[in-house]
């Protein structure tokens, strides 16, 4: 019988050492992706005869750490009787595992009295990794070799020797090979410190002991998991949740799920949910399940996450579906479309028992790729830009959203501003919150941003790739919450050229030195009815710009005094209870979506905030 | 003579005999490569070439002129990339043009030969793969500015470690390609001619000894540059230079590729750093790739008497700036290098030889075309129609043009019913026609038209220069008439395209002319007689006979009227 304390103990220095794992790759590491914002993660993993299971897991974002697990179980299938200590090994084929190509995912076996128990593994985005396309995300790309080489399990070292011939055939297939170089290298090394701590935890408690551990800590999950299903009425619960485009000419790709709670565990069935799709938006089952045990970790922060909580779900995914394509299906951008519509509709299911617990676990995409060579170092460079995709906070009950990420994304951090310039050809004009765009409800969803960024210091013309999702479906709102404003992007704001990218831009012109890109991000959902907000609440959001005194009105009730600085009690009770009435059954659209929508069908119209600047 | 080697004399006809055979078993290699690949590309197209390489890596003998610069190239990469760490049993996979290589799909393979401790020759073996990676089927990618979008490039695998397959590698490999079946048997065949190649040449080494064959290898190169040497003897010293130019669809720009060639009396070296500057689509070619197509015009100088090996190199060398057409860095994009601009580079050496001694042969490649389709719903397949577009061998001196320039064709022309059976698009017509051969005192070989019905909802991929490419003449000798392409509906949009990507296809029905071959020598100066022959043929109009050889015809065209022929000959200044 293990001590608890001594289990809790182990359990807390597994979490440790994976943060300390994924620390070590963050300030090693040399592409801003990893160092900057944080695009990686680490954890712990363990394998006592049967399934790799995930012991602790840091810094992860959602469809890292679970998609790593898969990819970590492919390793050891496929090196079953060929795994050596000193050994490495690399995959990146989604279909062995994982997400999508750009995640690689490096594992070390750690040997301790002759038996691979434990796997301190990270798993990171690589900016490039060949393919006809830079970075592998293309609206041409139809089949999984358009996205970059695809790695089988592969031994990067063995037996404690690197591979050359294996390192040379992954720096060749990179346009950053210097990058690549430096991020493997980091990948490898934030490995051997996990080994090295697994070591002195062995050495200090015994194997047997901390096998015992381990299992304790997976029981202790999964006890307490089940013991809060028990809590959740039984039942079925059905919801869906659409992407506005695959970007390969098919629109509103829908996830449908039902989830089943039955005593104490939980069935995900995802029948029914739309084919899969011709374009880059597939979600592998690697990727799929990291989206449902996100829903179930975020519904339950209080329960340590590991392979012990997932044990309680099962799940369904139909074959050939978004959810689960056939090979050899394209799957590049399912790490956030359609992985963000299956996070979404597993938790407006969830929505439908645990309301108080429900609240936006996904982001929506709007990214902006740029491709060139900076006239500074004379190197060509891929600049996928962080702060131009931030913003999905919703509300929760009793929290506003704040901040830029969903909770489950927010290991990720924003890159600094100034630093980006540093590292890229590019200056930021402006990125600042934008007033009415945070989705209303009782407690309401974070502002969204605009972000202009100009070049400068390119060399050549730059190319850019826009990609706008949510436009049309934005993210839930909750409990009677409304739903984020909504994304779009603007390709030369305030000139003759302006143009509107509502969902992607591929051939538009180069930009040149001088030219600026726009884009109009909105937030997560509200959660709870806007009419129930704290009147206060709503007045300092006036104060601070977030809501402005026409929003107040519109979509809380509030009326503000014309001074800007009070609430007029009386109005407000009387506008709250017309606006109840008004809406009682039929669908209403907060005013920052009517703004961006108004926005979005004239594309020649100079934005609200260009004018104001 | 005995020559001595390593304290063991062997007499130059033993030396000779070795050298023979290992033209063979290279030969043999190929032929059961050939008859045991599963894949169109190698048993039909015949696009493979094996070679026995000597512990530096030159070549001593081939199956494949052609490819010697990429086998050269290769092989010397490889070795000298695990000059330390090759072990007997090792089998070496690449296809990178950093590597010598070019192509993506045209994967080199290289195992060693152990005697002892020490590697006595290597065995290489390239051939086109059906696929691997890239943006379309077979790296064929007309819109391809750099390498990665026709394919994933392999920098040196050991693919076998001291006998044992290295899974991790080879999984990779097969996950990279859209057809792993047919991938993993293609290299099951060439590993395994690639051990009959080992078994013959381990049988030598048993009758003559290691150290005879290793004195074999020396003795096969310096033979081929002995030979050359004496070849070369009576041709002109000096300096020459020649250009051939290719025009890039759709945009219509002039590629040149310019040779400077400098013969002395024992060498020829041959520069191509005037050649225009890399260009951002599929044409380019590496260095090992332009190596080997200048290499083959020079022993088109010789005929078939002079082997091909790297004694070659010994006597010619081949040198071009990086970042030019004829020397692409290795990001570049070099899909379409066998045809274009391989042929420019073979044109412009072989021109400026023609001055350095006189012509004996005309050009000795025509125009080629990318042409395939497939259906809409199936990425995988390519139909490869580019088969039937049927371009004319120019003709020689004392020989007119016949079938399809040979050094460029060693693909099997499959019967029409057999190829019709395999793919879902019919031929309705093919044949000669008439007035495309070059006139000359010998003509080059007709274009063949053929005629090509597709289903339904195909998409086609198109690259070809346009009615503007064709075959040159040779010593007062016509050019061969332009290839055609024409849709069945004319005043369909795309007609005039020249590049086309994966498209919907202009019409179902088109119809494809290859370019004639050139003659060689005045037209007039042709014998009458041959000239009625080929207007009995339908290969010459009466008309044309008339307009271009001054042969004037009568009994309905069916005999040469020798009075008014010398009268229409001496107007015609002949």
């Amino acid at each position: 019988m293990v001590d608890v304390v001594t289990a809790e103990i182990v359990r807390n220095f597994m979490e440790s050492t994976a943060a300390e794992v994924v620390q070590s790759l963050v300030r090693s590491a040399v592409s801003p992706i990893f160092n900057e914002a944080h695009d990686c993660s680490a954890g712990i993993f363990f394998f006592d005869g049967e399934t790799a299971q995930i012991i602790a897991r840091a810094d992860a974002t959602p469809v890292h750490i679970y998609g790593a697990l898969t990819s970590v179980q492919a390793c050891l299938d496929f090196f079953e009787g060929d795994l050596n200590p000193g050994d490495v090994i690399l995959v990146s084929d989604p279909y062995y595992g994982g997400t999508h190509i750009a995640d690689f995912t490096v594992v070390t076996p750690v040997f301790y009295d002759g038996q691979p128990m434990f796997f301190p593994s990270v798993r990171a985005h690589m900016l490039d990794s060949g393919g006809p396309s830079p970075s592998g995300f293309s609206v041409n790309s139809r089949e999984i070799w358009h996205e970059g080489l695809r790695f089988a399990p592969m031994k990067l070292v063995e037996k404690g020797e690197m591979r050359q011939e294996v390192w040379d055939l992954l720096i060749r297939n990179t346009r950053l090979p210097e990058t690549a170089k430096g991020d493997l290298n980091a990948m490898v090394g934030a490995c051997a410190i996990g080994e090295e701590r697994i070591r002195a935890i062995c050495d200090r408690y015994g194997l047997a002991t901390i096998r015992d551990c381990v299992h304790w800590t997976f029981d202790y999950s999964e006890r307490m998991f089940r013991e809060r299903i028990r809590s959740w009425p039984n039942g079925t619960y059905r919801a869906e949740s659409t992407l506005d485009t695959d970007f390969a000419g098919r629109h509103d790709l829908t996830v449908r799920t039902a989830v089943t709670v039955k005593d104490d565990s939980i069935e995900v069935d995802f029948a029914g949910t739309d084919p899969q799709s011709q374009g880059i938006v597939n979600s592998v089952p690697g990727n799929t399940m990291s989206y449902v045990f996100t829903v179930f970790a975020s519904l339950c922060p209080d329960i340590p996450i590991n392979s012990g909580l997932f044990r309680a779900i099962s799940a369904n995914l139909p074959f050939g579906s978004l959810v689960n394509p056939a090979a050899p299906a394209c799957a590049a951008y399912a790490t956030i479309c359609i992985g963000c519509d299956i996070g979404d509709a597993v938790m407006k299911a969830c929505e439908q028992f645990v309301p108080d617990k429900a609240g936006t676990v996904s982001i929506d995409l709007c990214l902006w790729w740029s491709y060139g060579v900076d006239d500074r170092t004379g190197q060509f460079f891929i600049h996928y830009d962080y702060n131009k995709s931030p913003v999905s906070a919703g509300g929760v009950k009793g929290q506003d959203g704040w901040g830029a990420w969903a909770p489950p994304f927010c290991a990720l951090t924003l890159p600094s501003v100034e630093v980006t310039e540093v590292q890229y050809p590019c200056l930021y004009r402006r990125f600042e919150m934008t007033t009415d765009s945070a989705a209303p409800g009782q407690w309401r969803g974070a502002p969204g941003m605009v972000c202009e960024r100009e070049v400068r210091h390119a060399a050549t013309p730059v190319l850019n790739q826009a990609w706008i999702q949510a436009l049309r479906h934005p993210l839930h709102g909750y409990a009677g919450g409304c739903p984020g404003s909504g994304n779009l992007a603007v390709m030369l704001p305030g000139t003759d050229h302006e143009q509107l990218v509502p969902e992607i831009s591929f051939e538009n012109p180069p930009m040149r030195n001088g030219d600026r890109s726009l884009i109009d991000k909105g937030g997560g959902g509200g959660w709870g009815d806007p009419l129930d907000r704290d009147v206060e609440a709503v007045l300092l959001d006036v104060v601070d710009e977030y809501v402005s005194v026409e929003g107040a009105r519109h979509d809380y009730g509030v009326v503000i005094d014309e001074n800007g600085k009070s609430v007029n009690t009386e109005a407000t009770t009387r506008e709250r209870q017309r606006l109840r009435k008004a809406r009682s059954g039929t669908d209403w659209t907060a005013l920052g979506r009517q703004q961006l929508l108004q926005r979005a069908c004239i594309p020649r119209q100079r934005s609200q905030e260009q004018n104001h600047a | 003579m005995a020559l001595p080697v390593d304290k063991v004399e062997i007499n130059s006809i033993d030396l000779e005999i070795l050298r023979r055979k290992l033209v063979a078993v290279a030969g043999e290699m190929g032929l059961q490569l050939r008859k045991t690949a599963q894949s169109v590309e190698i048993n039909s197209e015949l696009d493979y070439a094996t070679a026995i390489v000597d512990r530096s890596g030159a070549v001593v003998a081939t199956d494949n002129p052609l490819q010697l610069g990429t086998l050269s190239g290769t092989a010397r990469a490889v070795v000298n990339h695990f000059r330390f760490n090759m072990r007997p049993g090792d089998v070496v996979v690449t296809n990178a043009p950093e590597y010598g290589g070019t192509r993506a799909v045209d994967l080199a393979v290289i195992a060693p030969l152990f005697v002892g401790n020490s590697a006595v020759l290597y065995f290489v073996i390239r051939a086109r793969m059906p696929d691997l990676g890239g943006m379309y089927v077979g790296g064929f990618n007309p819109e391809a500015t750099e390498f990665f979008a026709e394919g994933v490039p392999v920098t040196p695998l050991k693919l076998y470690r001291e006998g044992r397959e290295s899974r991790d590698v080879m999984t990779t490999l097969l996950l990279n390609s859209r057809f792993p079946d047919t991938f993993r048997l293609t290299l099951d065949s060439l590993i395994a001619a690639m051990r009959t190649g080992e078994k013959r040449v381990r049988d030598l080494i048993g009758g003559y000894g290691a150290d005879a064959l290793r004195a074999a290898l020396n003795h096969a190169q310096a033979y081929v540059a002995k030979r050359i040497r004496a070849e070369m003897r009576g041709w002109a010293v000096g300096s020459y230079s020649a250009e051939s130019a290719l025009v890039r669809a759709p945009s219509g720009d002039v590629v040149h590729v310019r040779a400077d060639v400098i013969v002395s009396e024992d060498s020829i070296r041959i520069d191509f750093s005037r050649s225009d500057p890399q260009a951002a689509c599929f044409v380019n070619s590496t260095l090992s790739n332009t190596m080997g197509f200048a290499a083959t015009a020079v022993l088109a100088e010789f005929g078939e008497d002079v082997p091909a090996n790297d004694g070659l190199f010994q006597v010619i060398s081949v040198t071009c700036d990086p970042g030019r057409v004829t020397s692409s860095t290795s990001g570049g994009a070099v899909g379409f290098s066998a045809a274009h601009c391989g042929a420019e580079i073979l044109e412009s050496v072989s021109r400026a030889l023609r001055v350095a001694r006189s012509a004996i042969h005309g050009d000795l490649s025509t125009p080629r075309m990318l042409l395939s389709c497939r259906p809409g719903d199936d990425r995988r397949c390519r139909v490869s129609l580019e088969t039937w577009v049927i371009g004319g061998a120019s003709a020689s001196a004392g020989l007119d043009g016949w079938n399809r320039p040979a050094l460029l064709s060693r693909s099997i022309l499959p019967s029409v019913e057999e190829w019709e059976r395999a793919w879902p698009v019919s031929v309705r017509k093919l044949e000669f026609v008439t007035d495309t051969a070059g006139a000359g005192r010998w003509r080059g070989a007709p274009a063949t038209e053929a005629v090509l019905r597709t289903p339904d909802s195909h998409l086609i991929t198109l690259w070809w220069q346009g009615p503007v490419s064709q075959t040159h003449g040779t010593a007062g000798g016509d050019a061969g008439a332009s290839p055609r392409l024409d849709w069945d509906d004319a005043a369909n949009s795309g007609a005039e395209s020249t590049l086309i990507v994966d498209g919907p296809m202009p019409a179902n029905l088109l119809r494809v002319v290859g370019a004639g071959g050139a003659g060689f020598g005045p037209a007039i100066s042709r014998d009458p007689t041959s000239v009625l022959a080929d207007v009995l043929d339908g290969i010459v109009s009466i008309e044309a006979a008339a307009e271009q050889y001054g042969v004037v015809l009568s009994s309905k065209g069916r005999a040469v009227d020798a009075k008014a022929t010398a009268r229409r000959r001496a107007a015609k200044g002949g």
